[in-house]
């Protein structure tokens, strides 16, 4: 049960998608204009996630290695096309028309296959189900809090809500693609000071989870913090 | 030998097979489960375009005159009360599709936008007809009131006709449309749109209106 709590938990924050691992960053920077973009397509992918996790995890035990891909893709597009499907009969049309084409393109989204090649094909299907849950919650958030952020700047107004009324004028570069960018690299960093002074408080040094520091970029300067 | 080290090629392309034929039974079944939701939904969006560009109608039919469709909204009695045209143009970014309600005099009635991709902020504002909810607003549970929400370009074309075979031309082309700074080119799609649909209309009334009313 504990190990469970703790695969779900990872993929908030210690190996959250968006902001540790990077991946899927064409929805990340496609469809967070607004909030209920940025939470729809991440729920829709925390769905496909977690479907192709329990599935993937099933098979596993007897998909040859050699064709191991092109069947986890095929289950992957499976159910992103189901997903689709279902979005167009029941979601509300502005959101279906909003997210369009980035829902067939889940099916090459990073974290989908990736967590399948590193997690999936190795654990059992509950741990996998637990494991592409909190990736997926993860991912919503990250692009809930991206889509956000970039809905307040460039309009003043949150969930589709206007904050503050007197806002008239568009601010158009949090709304575009390298205003997203700098939010997103703005908080990756916020997130990385987190972790260090987390890390420092516990006189403990911070190791980014393996296999995704970023050493050798100095200017975040993790070096300075391990002395 | 097991599965999962075999690397007999039959072996290989009959797995891969039946994955994917599992894939499509699944497929199949979900199709089958969704098409007629999909229809409905689709239906429903443009009954409630219809709604929002047409006076109160009973019933609808649609005739087909590429590049334009024609939506004929009927009252009680099955008489023609106007009619609401369909018609697409490139803009910015990708084509915008728009519906034109016209009264029967060739006028137009009210536009509104179904399609667009244009630039977030710049062309979406020639295009959007969106109510703005407040905090106040959502708290105190307040609804719209009119039908459509305001929009300085679209609303410019309500009441208007292209006379004499004249198209509607931004007032930056020299003509008294309006257009939004940055947004020129959307701006200018829309207008051109709108008078190739009202223009198509008040050339072919006759043969539309026929076509519309004629029986089954």
């Amino acid at each position: 049960m504990l190990q469970l709590i703790k695969d779900f938990a990872k993929g908030i924050w210690k190996e959250n998608p968006t902001f540790v691992l990077v991946l899927g960053m064409c929805p990340t920077l496609a469809v967070t204009s607004n909030a209920i973009n940025g939470a729809s397509m991440g729920l829709a992918t925390a769905f496909v996630l977690m479907c192709s996790n329990i599935a993937i995890s099933i098979i596993s035990g007897i998909v040859p290695n050699k064709i191991r891909i092109p069947v986890y893709i095929v289950v992957i597009a499976t159910f992103v096309t189901i997903v689709d499907m279902l979005l167009q009969a029941y979601a509300p049309p502005a959101i279906c028309a909003s997210l369009g084409i980035f829902i067939p393109l889940i099916v090459v989204n990073c974290i989908v296959l990736g967590r399948a090649e590193a997690f999936a094909a190795s654990h059992n299907p509950l741990r996998s189900a637990a494991d592409g849950l909190g990736m997926g919650l993860g991912f919503t958030l990250a692009l809930t809090i991206i889509g956000g952020i970039r809905e307040f700047l460039s309009t003043g107004s949150l969930f589709e809500i206007k904050l503050i009324s007197s806002w008239t004028t568009d601010f158009l570069l949090p709304s575009s693609a390298p205003g997203a960018f700098i939010i997103l690299g703005c908080l990756m960093a916020a997130m990385n000071y987190l972790n260090i002074k987390k890390s420092q408080k516990s006189g403990k040094v911070y190791v980014p989870p393996q296999g995704m520091d970023c050493r050798h970029c100095n200017i975040c300067d993790l070096k300075h913090h391990e002395e | 030998m097991s599965l999962k080290k075999s690397e007999n090629i039959v072996v290989l392309g009959i797995f891969l097979g039946v994955i994917a034929l599992i894939a499509a039974v699944l497929l199949g079944f979900f199709d089958k489960l969704t098409a007629k939701p999909i229809a409905d939904a689709q239906l429903k969006a443009t009954n409630e375009s219809l709604k929002a560009v047409l006076p109160a109608f009973e019933s609808t039919k649609v005739v087909d005159f590429t590049p334009i469709k024609y939506y004929g909204a009927f009252d009680k009695a099955d008489n023609l009360i106007a009619i609401a045209a369909e018609g697409a143009t490139p803009g910015y970014a990708g084509a915008i599709v728009a519906i034109v309600g016209l009264k029967l005099d060739g006028s137009i009635n009210a536009v509104i936008i179904t399609k667009q991709t244009e630039t977030p902020g710049l062309g979406t504002n020639v295009c959007e007809r969106k109510f703005t909810k407040t905090l106040a607003s959502v708290l105190k549970g307040e609804k719209p009131t009119a039908a459509l929400a305001p929009n300085r370009v679209l609303d410019y074309y309500s009441g208007k006709k292209c006379e004499n075979g004249k198209a509607f031309t931004v007032s930056k082309d020299g003509g008294t449309a309006p257009y939004i700074t940055g947004a020129t080119v959307s701006s200018r799609a829309v207008a051109k749109l709108v008078s190739d649909i009202n223009l198509h209309f008040i050339e072919n009334e006759k043969a539309i209106i026929e076509k519309l009313t004629k029986g089954e």
